[in-house]
């Protein structure tokens, strides 16, 4: 693999990758909501970081668009309304998890391997600049994806959910250089609307059940 | 756009008028009961110009194709008027009228709540049932299909409120949806091969495309089983005829008519439009005719020993349509077999045969559960058993009865004698055929078919004996009364038209030639027609010959004769009772034949066919009860089993539903990750 001009910037991406992936890890083992919040509002800053990296890179100018939108989006937006969310429902305490902390990373470390192994052949053919990062696109998408599985409050799921648009995002940047403007503005507006229907959820779930936890949906509950 | 020919305009007119006075019938009948009578009124008018204009069509060959904008991008709605629909349409507007007319009077002894959804129903139905027949491309034939499928289930569900009017209503729609599914099936074989030429996929669903292609024997055979087992779930073919004795009966009396009478006729339409119309002749085999004749036979036979053991009259005329459709299935099947080996003109005296049986049957049979209906609304149960002596109460209606009896039996000098004779004539062709199996086959079928012909007359026979004679059997069919004048004229226009079907046959066969023609491209032999309005020969001029009008003359003319005998013979004495009374003094219902006894004989013969399970008392027994259950074997020994399965089945798919949301996020992220591993290793 021949030296690219930007050596220092390609680092930059790989090192942004690495922490992303690392985000998505701190996210399994995490037992408070807030750090949760938190290490969304980071990831939303490592995305950012690591989309003006590529635009620099590649210089492409609607890189830059999408970085402001991201920044604007993730690290701004959503965490303060997740924040307020949590203020109103007064919700901050631990969260519950189905599969405990250990066993949970361990699952983890599978995943991560396994998505390894996945994206290889499509980093080979991939011509951009930071080709061997689609697989940790995709280990952060399905440790996303795991939070889901394992955690049993309805926020986390929330969270999960951003997650792994998150990870998709990542994905798509280093992959191709981002999907059109049109297409990534929708897709920012729709995690927004999102969020804002699972709040309007959480508040009805609350009155219908006096509870966040999941377990009161499950049909065995209603035995 | 050059002006439609009359009749086309006609049939759309009709189309038109059914769907609009259904549609605004519906908010008047809310508000104006009484409006009823017009409005069923205005229905029948439009029927009888459907009639007049499908018979002149059909006499005058009117083959006119044309399409209307709409359908599906690339597809416009095809339509066409060629003698196989005028011919069908001919039934829908004949036997409609009656029962049209019928409902205008009977309609309102109907709950106020349910007229309105009825009325508005049956207008539907009847339009859909115009609109199959009309249609010209596989798209709209399947909307029309399935809105008429929609629209006489509704029909059925109209006292919905008894549960087991809702299973029938059900059971009815699943072999519906079974049938389309199947008939779907076989339309986009017929469509799906490659058209000559630049040909869109959607252009060849029309049947004109699908006329001219030319599929594989494989797949012919493929589309035969298809169109057979999808148009046999609508016509009741056996084993797939269990929903059709349950939904008729379950139906309010005009709509059960409607749907014995009229609706299996769409089925035969579709077998016969797809087999010869768009199939063609050409890609049918002799053998395929086999097991369609011998399930014809075997299914004329069944259909009548279960009517044979009905109590319930609607349910014994039910039954009495399958074994009409077993004849029609018998003929359709003997048609194919003489045509592809050979023989045209057997082949066309069946098809022939077949379809004046199809009209033959649609007359007489909505006029009976015109008139079962009445007795049951008369005498307040569907029980044959609780009725008797309904003659004198009802004399006209009754007689109209007693006429579409001696109709529907397959005597001599009704229409149903026409139709079985000609097909009878037909099997006796047997002896050319060469091959010995296809001899035996069509003997064997004849066999079945004068076998079951003779039994229904015993079952009509029970019908109208233990129903309509004798001494009443319970106190409300003790006070029961005529029905009214429009019921009348309803069913005094369907006897009506057997009596035309039974007396002047000729004018309908040479309506019936050109069906024939434009199906096959041969035509009845000279002799059959040339034998004016008077003699049909079918054969040859030296074969056997028959003549309705001069029998029918000649029985009218010796109908006075026992009654002059009987003046002349009787000695003018009067009869005083003795005094012992000799078992004669008292006369009570009890000492009348029943319903089920009447069926006694036919379950002690034939128990091959039924499910029984009887117990008999012993001598000792303190309170002696007699048990017996007598039903269909193929609940028992097909339905149910296969019932038991699928819920077994769904048992065990049901177990993957735990009803825990991170249990099926389990499970697609488990799928993700298979179907990763798929695209990456595989």
């Amino acid at each position: 693999m021949a030296p690219h001009p930007h050596l220092l910037a390609n680092h930059l991406v790989g090192m942004l990758g690495s922490a992303l992936l690392l985000s998505a890890f701190a996210n399994l083992a995490m037992r408070r909501l807030t750090s949760l919040v938190r290490i969304f509002a980071l990831q939303g800053l490592l995305l950012t970081a690591s989309t003006l990296a590529v635009a620099i890179l590649s210089s492409e100018t609607h890189l830059l668009f999408s970085a402001l939108f991201t920044f604007i989006f993730k690290v701004v937006l959503l965490p303060t309304i997740l924040f307020r969310l949590m203020n109103r429902l007064h919700i901050q305490g631990e969260v519950e998890s189905l599969v405990n902390v250990p066993s949970t990373m361990v699952i983890g470390l599978g995943i991560v391997v396994f998505s390894f192994t996945l994206a290889a052949p499509i980093s080979e053919l991939a011509s951009t600049v930071s080709k061997g990062l689609i697989g940790v696109g995709l280990a952060s998408l399905l440790l996303s994806f795991l939070m889901m599985i394992t955690r049993r409050k309805a926020l986390t799921q929330l969270l999960g959910f951003l997650g792994m648009e998150n990870a998709l995002f990542f994905s798509a940047i280093n992959a191709t250089y981002g999907m059109p403007m049109v297409v990534e503005l929708g897709v920012a507006f729709d995690v927004l609307v999102g969020t804002f229907v699972f709040g309007i959820f959480f508040f009805q779930i609350r009155e219908t059940f006096e509870s966040l936890d999941l377990k009161h949906m499950d049909s065995s509950s209603l035995e | 756009m050059n002006p439609l020919p009359q009749p086309v305009s006609i049939n759309l007119f009709v189309f038109f008028i059914w769907i609009f006075v259904g549609a605004l019938g519906y908010p008047l009948l809310q508000k104006r009961e009484t409006l009823l009578k017009p409005l069923a009124l205005l229905l029948s008018i439009g029927s009888i110009l459907l009639a007049y204009s499908a018979f002149l069509s059909l006499l005058s060959g009117t083959d006119y194709r044309f399409t209307v904008e709409g359908g599906l991008p690339g597809l416009l709605f095809h339509l066409h008027l060629d003698p196989l629909s005028s011919f069908f349409l001919l039934i829908l507007g004949g036997a409609g009228t009656g029962v049209l007319l019928f409902s205008g009077g009977s309609l309102h002894a109907m709950s106020p709540r349910k007229k309105p959804g009825f009325f508005l129903n049956l207008s539907f139905f009847m339009a859909s049932m115009e609109g199959v027949f009309l249609a010209d491309d596989a798209y709209l034939f399947m909307i029309f299909w399935e809105a008429m499928a929609l629209f006489s289930t509704f029909l059925v569900l109209t006292d919905r409120d008894r549960s087991e009017v809702r299973d029938a209503g059900y059971l009815y729609l699943l072999m519906a949806h079974f049938g389309s599914l199947l008939i779907m099936m076989g339309f986009f074989f017929l469509a799906s091969r490659e058209p000559s030429g630049q040909v869109q996929f959607l252009e060849s669903l029309t049947f004109n495309a699908m006329a001219t292609s030319t599929p594989s024997t494989g797949l012919s055979f493929l589309i035969f089983l298809l169109v057979l087992l999808g148009f046999g779930a609508k016509a009741g073919l056996i084993p797939l005829h269990v929903w059709l004795p349950r939904a008729h009966p379950a139906a309010p009396t005009p709509a059960s008519a409607l749907l014995s009478g009229i609706m299996l006729k769409t089925a035969l339409y579709g077998i016969i439009r797809l087999l010869f119309g768009l199939l063609g002749l050409d890609h049918l085999s002799a053998t395929w005719g086999i097991p369609l004749l011998l399930t014809g036979g075997l299914m004329a036979l069944f259909g009548i020993l279960h009517a044979l053991l009905q109590s319930n009259p609607k349910k014994l005329l039910a039954y009495s349509s399958i074994e009409n459709i077993g004849i029609l299935f018998l003929g359709v099947g003997l048609a194919i077999l003489y045509f592809k080996s050979g023989h045209p003109v057997a082949g066309e005296i069946a098809l022939g045969a077949v379809l004046y049986h199809a009209i033959n049957h649609a007359f007489f049979k909505t006029l009976l559960f015109l008139g079962a209906g009445t007795i049951i609304h008369a005498s307040r149960t569907n029980d044959l058993n609780a009725m008797g002596g309904l003659l004198r109460r009802m004399p006209v209606s009754g007689g109209l009865v007693l006429a579409g009896i001696l109709f529907a039996s397959g005597l001599p000098p009704g229409n149903g004698f026409v139709s079985e004779w000609l097909l009878l004539q037909s099997t006796l062709q047997a002896w050319i055929l060469s091959n010995t199996l296809f001899r035996s086959a069509v003997l064997l079928g004849a066999a079945l078919l004068v076998l079951a012909s003779a039994l229904s007359a015993m079952g009509f026979v029970k019908f109208f004996g233990i129903g309509y004679l004798g001494i009443p059997r319970s106190e409300e069919a003790g006070k029961a009364h005529e029905v009214s004048f429009l019921e009348l004229t309803g069913m005094g226009w369907l006897a009506g038209g057997c009596l035309l079907l039974a007396a002047l046959p000729l004018t309908l066969l040479k309506g019936i030639n050109h069906v024939i023609r434009s199906l096959t491209g041969h035509v009845f032999p000279d002799t059959l027609l040339s034998g004016g309005w008077i003699w049909i020969r079918p054969i040859s001029a030296h074969g056997a010959s028959y003549s309705p009008p001069l029998l029918l003359a000649l029985l009218l003319a010796a109908l006075p004769l026992p009654w002059v005998l009987l003046r002349l013979l009787r000695k003018p004495s009067t009869r005083t009772s003795p005094a012992w009374g000799c078992g004669y003094s008292v006369r009570t219902p009890r000492m009348q034949d029943t319903a089920d006894a009447f069926g006694q004989p036919i379950r002690h013969f034939f128990p091959f066919f039924f499910a029984m399970k009887r117990r008999i008392p012993a001598p000792d027994e303190k309170d002696p009860l007699l048990e017996l259950s007598v039903e269909d074997p193929h609940w028992p020994y097909l339905f149910r089993p296969l019932l038991r399965l699928f819920v077994r089945f769904s048992e065990l798919a049901d177990r993957v539903r735990t009803g825990r949301i991170s249990v099926y996020l389990v499970y697609s992220f488990v799928t993700l990750l298979f179907l990763l591993s798929v695209l990456r290793w595989m």
